[in-house]
């Protein structure tokens, strides 16, 4: 705890201010890029004259803001870049509140991250995390996810430690989205760190950040929570719809199973005409012809009637609703395939009392035979099952992008690469798919 | 002058700064201390706060300077009028009581942070020294004299704090507390 002092800069002369607490051992004077050791009669340790910031960042030393419910002022800053990877960077704002001490608020391309200094982490040495499944911290199982080494490269400000140009600093990323823990080994010192994902707008607007210095976060970072609120909502409404229209689709199969009106049999050495009464015109009525082979099949041509008059007309080559009204055909139907055995037609048939089906050979040569079974009151489902399988696809939409989030956050896991809850997700998300696959399969190839 | 708790030994009169030391017998004036400068603290003396779902009464505390900056052990009566001790430093909180356990160390000289003692991980070795108290405290204390310190880890926030000058003085156990569960009873 300390009041906010103004010293100058023991190289430059330039007026600085001190903002940041008893714990703040250093800062970088915002003109000469000197780093003055506080604890030493701000002797000048190092400078950052010569290096070039390399971001430009939404965040400036002196802005303050409520991150958490707690007042806090931004007090210095250090640049990271990944020693493997230089490409990746990132930069360690320094909070400061009186009464709740430091904290960090990181930026990564976008992303925003809150973290505090944890010390309730289990008693394990550095060897011992990177081996681990998971480590439970009150209550909160983390997987451990990347170990990496960091140099510094650029520091601003004031900070509770000296930091030097080129300081390494190994750490374990141990993550359970959005919350995460970071492990520092500093050489000297093993810290610990509570992170959460934070949510960058809201960030933007606690610290006042004007609008064209914000960036967007649209990109993977393993913090990130899987957010997709549309499509859960979707998923969940899919599902009971599900619920719903599988109950009734039991009800119909049931109630709609359909009444035996005629069933006999044809060949190919006469036509048969056979009449059926029609009793009710609930659901619909089916008829369903059966031969041995595809060629049996193709060689008959089946016509309907009601009191004389043409309805329906059905073969392979053709199939069409007649109007008896205006004596022309009125709608024209998709027929069978020719390798078919079976067609089932279901026809809306509004009229009670009697009809004649008549089953002409096309091709008395063809040695052929049909088994013919009229229904009333059959219940066709095939509508219900395409809606079916559309709620089917709207249910899994959410779990597929989940899936590929956690094959996402998998595959970039740097340690137990292939263990742990990830990759069972993944293995989970690729039976859902599968599944998916194999019903759209059946379904469609039915058809 | 109020007294809050039965065994204090040393009270400070919130008007004129005078200490006052109570023996069995009588209280002495021992004294007039330089009041501490206010700072912004979630702990206010006398204004009760909860921590884990346990009351406990803010009745001193003594502050400690590190140089730049300081910290403060603030004096806590707790439920069945036990004596707690509560380290406020810049954020870290940590509540502690007295303990009798034994050490795995002769001399707290030896101990070395980063190592490992027992059950425990030394993390932090200091010292500070004592520049005011606040209204009363189980003991008396010595203004200006400098104190040395070890905190010992066994993981999961649990921490000892070992005081010591030349020998070990008094030994501590508790835990690290965030500071956003601690509650106002009035708030």
């Amino acid at each position: 705890m300390s009041h906010v002092q103004s010293i100058k800069c023991t190289n430059c002369a330039a007026p600085l201010k001190l903002l940041g607490g008893g714990r703040v051992e250093s800062i970088t004077c915002s003109y000469c890029k000197s780093v003055l050791d506080l604890n030493n009669d701000y002797k000048v340790l190092s400078n950052f004259k010569n290096i070039k910031e390399q971001y430009k960042l939404p965040f400036d030393i002196g802005m303050k803001g409520k991150l958490k419910g707690i007042e806090y002022i931004i007090i210095g800053r250090v640049t990271y870049k990944e020693t493997l990877s230089v490409e990746h960077g990132w930069s360690d704002f320094l909070l400061f509140s009186p009464l709740y001490g430091y904290a960090w608020l990181t930026y990564e391309e976008g992303h925003l991250i809150y973290s505090k200094r944890n010390r309730t982490f289990p008693s394990l040495s550095w060897d011992e995390i990177s081996h681990q499944h998971s480590v439970d911290v009150e209550r909160k199982d983390y997987q451990p996810y990347d170990n990496y080494t960091a140099k510094i490269t650029y520091v601003e400000g004031e900070l509770t430690w000296i930091a030097k140009y080129g300081d390494k600093i190994e750490y374990i990323d141990l993550i359970s989205p959005p919350f995460g823990m970071t492990v520092e080994n500093s050489g000297t010192e093993i810290e610990f760190y509570d992170d959460e994902y934070m949510n960058a707008n809201e960030v933007y607007e606690a610290f006042l950040v004007p609008k064209e210095r914000r960036e967007k976060n649209d990109g993977f970072h393993p913090l990130k929570p899987f957010e997709q609120p549309l499509l859960k909502v979707l998923s969940k409404v899919s599902l009971w719809f599900m619920v719903i229209i599988g109950l009734l689709m039991i009800a119909f199969i049931f109630d709609g199973h359909g009444k035996n009106l005629t069933h006999f049999n044809v060949d190919n050495r006469s036509s048969v005409t056979e009449p059926f009464t029609l009793s009710t015109t609930k659901y619909l009525t089916s008829i369903d012809i059966k031969a041995d082979s595809a060629k049996a099949l193709n060689n008959f041509n089946l016509k309907l009637f009601k009191d004389g008059k043409l309805l329906f007309s059905l073969t392979q080559k053709s199939a069409y609703i007649f109007d008896t009204k205006t004596n022309k055909v009125s709608k024209r139907l998709e027929t069978w395939e020719k390798r078919a055995k079976e067609v089932v037609v279901y026809l809306n048939l509004e009229k009670l009392g009697v009809y004649q089906l008549s089953v002409l050979p096309i091709d008395s040569a063809i040695s052929s035979s049909l088994t013919i079974t009229v229904k009333e009151k059959s219940s066709r489902l095939n509508y219900l099952l395409l809606f079916m399988f559309l709620l089917l696809f709207l249910f899994l939409l959410y779990y597929f992008f989940l899936w590929r989030y956690n094959h996402k956050l998998s595959s970039e896991k740097e340690i137990n690469k292939g263990d742990g809850i990830f990759e069972n997700i993944n293995n989970w998300g690729q039976v859902i798919l599968w599944i998916v696959v194999a019903f759209s399969i059946i379904f469609f190839g039915k058809d | 002058m109020d007294i809050y708790f039965k065994w204090t030994k040393l009270v400070q009169c919130s008007f004129c700064a005078s200490s006052i030391f109570l023996n069995d017998k009588e209280a002495e004036l021992i004294g007039k201390a330089s009041v501490l400068s206010p700072e912004p603290s979630l702990i206010k003396l006398h204004e009760p706060i909860i921590i884990d779902n346990k009351k406990y009464l803010p009745l001193g505390k003594i502050r400690y300077s590190y140089g730049r900056g300081f910290w403060e052990e603030w004096f806590l009566k707790g439920e069945s009028n036990k004596e707690f001790w509560l380290s406020v430093d810049e954020g870290d909180f940590v509540l502690e009581k007295r303990t009798e356990i034994s050490l795995p160390f002769k001399s707290p000289r030896v101990v070395r942070v980063g190592r490992r003692y027992g059950a425990y991980i030394a993390t932090e070795i200091g010292e500070g020294k004592c520049v005011g108290f606040e209204g009363e405290l189980p003991f008396s204390i010595n203004i200006g004299k400098t104190y040395n310190y070890i905190h010992l880890s066994k993981g999961g926030g649990n921490l000892v704090t070992v005081e010591f000058t030349d020998g070990i003085d008094k030994i501590f156990q508790g835990k690290w507390i965030d500071p956003l569960t601690i509650k106002r009873v009035y708030s």
